[in-house]
């Protein structure tokens, strides 16, 4: 017995996607550095919607970020983003974050919890925006945090509701689809953040 | 020869099967649309907690648990693009709670590729994953080593342990991974100054 899988791999059968679906359109934007997953939320967010164009790059929005925050100087560059530069490779605390959507002119909801004491009320919350077109960015906490965008629910036909949303990485981005009873809480990663766009996309 | 029990696994129809219902909204959504898809291999996970690292140092404990997860490679069109994670339930099924297109799958399963022709003596291996900071390997049980499948550029830029499709002893993997996560991690507590990577 190999590692591969003997004698064949399992066709996977194709069922027609579910009919009951909501959400607004969005991009995956990987993120270019390994702790800008933030930028990388904001960065879809504005090309979604044609914001700010001319400073709506990644590394443009990082360095506009890390300058409000006084993570850097009001004279360091952020752009061209390089994999060998560190001093824009940083995190954004939460209430920056929130400053950084206002700053480009981005109307947001941020709520910061807790979430796990009602999971289906947080369920219903996120069901609601979506409803109205608007994305949500998910900020997770782990043993690091994390932030994510999402942009759909969808409800099969046997009730089961998931969540599809952009993650940007870091390594590699991926779009990921999730039950909704493992979006508040899956393992030890816990949803401790929402920042609802205010925009319908 | 590396042994992987997870693909004597009797569920995987049943995984097929839900796969099947929650892989066409996701191929919707990225206009993907494979003329065939199908369930690949099937990894038992564990999880190293990062923060046990130091005493593990200490004990000289590898500190790897199982986790009640299962990995499943997905292929459309013979090419490995996306994985599934299952969770063990009370009754002994497995439910498939998340389906995730990335490029992740492919490493994997150049891996997979890489154990297969490298490792003829016997060893059982599992998808060993660091938590919390994007690190995959293959955990070489009998033969106390990984095989680093997928690593954060913020770790492969400054260890020269830390790379892909490397082969580390297992204890030596834990003092690299303990060294790169001191120097990156930062934590705090107030929501309000958390920080998102």
């Amino acid at each position: 017995m190999a590692v591969r899988t003997t004698p064949q791999p399992i066709t996977v059968g194709a069922a027609p996607p579910p009919a009951n679906r909501g959400g607004p359109t969005l991009e995956l934007e990987q993120q270019d550095q390994n702790t800008w997953c933030w930028a990388a939320c904001v960065e879809m967010v504005l090309k979604r919607f044609s914001l700010s164009p001319g400073e709506n790059e990644q590394c443009q929005i990082a360095e506009k970020g890390l300058k409000l925050a006084g993570v850097i100087a009001d004279t360091a560059s952020c752009c061209p983003a390089s994999p060998s530069s560190s001093v824009c490779n940083r995190l954004l605390p939460d209430r920056f974050v929130t400053e950084l959507w206002e700053a480009y002119g981005v109307p947001v909801r941020p709520d910061f919890g807790p979430f796990i004491f009602d999971e289906q009320a947080a369920v219903e919350k996120l069901l609601e925006s979506l409803n109205k077109n608007h994305p949500v960015a998910l900020g997770f906490t782990d043993d690091v945090s994390h932030v994510v965008m999402l942009f759909r629910w969808e409800r099969d036909a046997d009730g089961t509701l998931r969540f599809l949303y952009h993650n940007p990485g870091p390594g590699s981005g991926s779009t990921e689809s999730v039950n909704s009873d493992r979006i508040v809480r899956s393992g030890s990663r816990i949803l401790s953040a929402t920042w609802e766009i205010l925009m319908a996309g | 020869m590396v042994v992987n029990e997870a693909n004597c696994d009797g569920f995987i129809h049943d995984i097929a099967e839900q796969l099947g219902r929650m892989l066409p909204g996701l191929c919707l959504e990225l206009k993907e649309n494979p003329g065939k898809t199908e369930l690949g291999e099937s990894f038992d996970v564990w999880e190293i907690d990062t923060r046990e690292l130091r005493q593990s140092l200490h004990n000289g404990n590898f500190p790897a648990l199982p986790t009640q997860y299962q990995h499943h490679q997905i292929l459309f069109d013979g090419q490995a693009r996306a994985s599934a994670l299952s969770e063990k339930t009370p009754t002994g099924s497995k439910k498939v709670f998340k389906v995730a297109v990335s490029d992740v799958a492919q490493r994997i399963d150049q891996a997979i590729e890489r154990l297969d022709l490298d490792v003829e003596d016997y060893s059982r291996v599992v998808l060993l994953k660091a938590r919390a900071c994007w690190v995959y390997a293959f955990w070489l049980l009998d033969r106390r080593q990984v095989f680093l499948v997928s690593v954060p550029s913020r770790f492969t830029k400054l260890s020269e342990h830390l790379q892909a499709e490397k082969y580390l002893h297992e204890m030596d993997f834990i003092v690299a991974l303990y060294d790169e996560i001191e120097r990156v991690m930062v934590r705090q507590n107030d929501s309000l100054d958390t920080e998102r990577l």
